[in-house]
């Protein structure tokens, strides 16, 4: 394993999480990624949804992820195309597909982006940003 | 049925394309909608109908009182991004087939390169909120993001490759070069040229990435008997459809639901298309549009593009004859737009002749437009 290891831009855009979304965004301050499963059908969801697209439902459940996944595409940024991105590039933005099924944007933190290979296997690393605001990141197993 | 044919692109016109115009994007509009009514040979004074992409910062009613419209009978503007050009055709199309307008005039007109740039993500915002709460925060700020996403996704599973990629830029600015209007008519490019540029958004290299433009066009439409007047060959709108909220899969394109429905509207087969236009903010996006429109099958599109069969005039299906996007200007598909009216018309600097169908992609397949030439 490298000793690499990402550091997050500091003036990032955060998420503002609405009506929609307190739950999830509050599990991750507890420490768990919940996936939104539908009550009636089983779909799950990520992001979460306003009406399962299933089944029509509004009944939701949440489930904690299990936290494993792989890499199922990815990105590297090299232009800091925003000036919140200058001297961090290059970075990796990953697609992580879980266990479960939902894909998920994310980074993936402990490896330097020219070393990402779709179907790595990845597991759940949270990042808690500040108080309000943790993010569900990624680590190379 | 739809329109076929019933309504006709009977107008076009442009300003030039420039990295600062120097004037607002309202005037860049009117001096393009201008030239589109001179070139259909409509009074300003007939023009009932406005119509414009949602990110166009000039409200219709400001458009109608700078052109002195008595009434202006129907208006609208279609929401996402870019990618709505087919969409604004049908809806001009539909208005004048239903009755509702007689003369319909699209406009676009853009400080895209000394204003505000699409590809620092100023247009389509850095919120942090709905969906993007879920893509921002992980660096996904920009279009070309959640598209290079994509399309690493794609190369894996079909095997194109960038140089593929490299080829539809190459195969466009040679098409520029010979198009004086276009960014880069000066500029040769090759395929080491491509492969060395730097590295914007891995997979996406400099030459993958459209252009960021300042310039003005407008398109007239209306019925075919109306429109009759313009002397020389005509552009009809043959079938025009628009898509893209289906529950496609991850590396598929819209186009993959909208193209059967284009094509029964068309009542043509892709085989019968002589030249298109193809939606071109990144290069790969051609070779997706090829295999998903099915000009050609899945995973087939990259050797397409490299064998020569893009290329004006010696290939099978010459695409984005003006330069494109990549080349020529980056108008959101406006440009496109008009430059498949020129070759419905014969009038284009790389010409396909006999060219009878004309095909336009608007972006990432949620719009697509089939002209015919009327004589
Ligand atoms: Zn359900």
């Amino acid at each position: 394993m490298s000793d690499y290891l990402w550091v997050r831009p500091a003036n990032l855009t955060l998420p503002d999480p609405d009506e929609n979304s307190v739950e999830f965004w509050e599990g991750l301050k507890q420490g768990k990624l919940l996936l939104q499963v539908c009550g009636v059908c089983t779909q799950t969801n990520y992001p979460p949804m306003v009406m399962c697209s299933g089944c029509a439902g509004f009944d939701f459940e949440w489930r904690e992820a299990e936290g494993g996944g792989v890499l199922y595409s990815y990105v590297v940024t090299h232009q800091p195309i925003h000036p919140s991105l200058v001297d961090y590039t290059p970075f990796l933005t990953a697609l992580i597909e879980l266990d479960e099924g939902p894909r998920v944007t994310s980074n993936i933190i402990n490896i330097a982006p020219e070393r990402a290979k779709i179907g790595m296997r990845v597991k759940l690393e949270l990042f808690q940003v500040n108080s309000e605001i943790t993010l569900p990141l990624f680590v190379h197993e | 049925m739809a329109f076929m044919n019933a309504v006709t692109i009977a107008g076009v016109g442009e300003t030039e394309y420039s990295k600062n115009s120097g004037r607002s994007e309202l005037q860049l509009s009117l001096e393009a909608i201008s030239r589109a009514l001179e070139d259909a040979g409509i009074d300003r004074k007939e023009v009932d109908g406005l119509l414009r992409w949602s990110v166009d910062t000039s409200p219709e009613a400001t458009v109608a009182a700078n052109m002195g419209i008595e009434d202006l009978a129907w208006f609208g503007e279609i929401s996402q991004a870019g990618n709505v050009g087919a969409a604004l055709i049908a809806n001009g199309a539909a208005a004048i087939h239903a009755g509702l307008a007689n003369v319909v005039v699209i406009y676009r007109g853009v400080n895209g390169r000394s204003g505000r740039r699409y590809g620092r993500g100023d247009v389509t915002g850095r919120s942090g909120r709905g969906a993007a709460a879920y893509s921002e925060p992980f660096g996904l700020l920009t279009p070309q993001h959640g598209l290079a996403l994509m399309a690493r996704r794609r190369m894996f599973e079909t095997g194109v490759t960038s140089a593929q990629f490299g080829m539809v830029a190459v195969t466009e600015r040679g098409h520029a070069n010979r198009n004086p209007r276009a960014t880069f008519y000066d500029t040769p490019l090759t395929l080491d040229d491509h492969q060395n540029s730097r590295l914007i958004v891995d997979p996406f290299h400099l030459f993958d990435c459209c252009l960021e433009t300042d310039g003005g066009g407008a398109i007239v439409l209306t019925s075919t008997d109306r429109a009759k007047a313009r002397p020389g060959p005509s552009a009809m709108i043959r079938a025009a459809a628009q898509g893209g909220y289906s529950s496609h899969g991850f590396t598929d394109t819209a186009a993959v639901a909208l193209a059967p429905r284009l094509w029964k509207q068309a009542k043509v087969d892709p085989s019968e298309i002589s030249v298109a236009q193809i939606y071109d903010h990144f290069a790969p996006f051609v070779v997706f549009a090829l295999e998903d429109y099915g000009f050609v099958l899945r995973g087939e599109g990259g050797e397409f593009v490299s064998s020569g069969e893009i290329t004006w005039e010696s290939g099978s299906l010459p695409v984005n004859t003006s330069g494109g996007h990549l080349s020529e200007a980056y108008m959101q598909g406006m440009n496109q737009l008009i430059e498949s009216v020129r070759q419905a018309r014969g009038e284009s600097t790389s010409q396909v002749r006999d060219a009878q169908f004309s095909f336009v992609d608007t972006g990432i397949g949620t719009g697509a437009v089939v002209l015919e030439r009327g004589e």
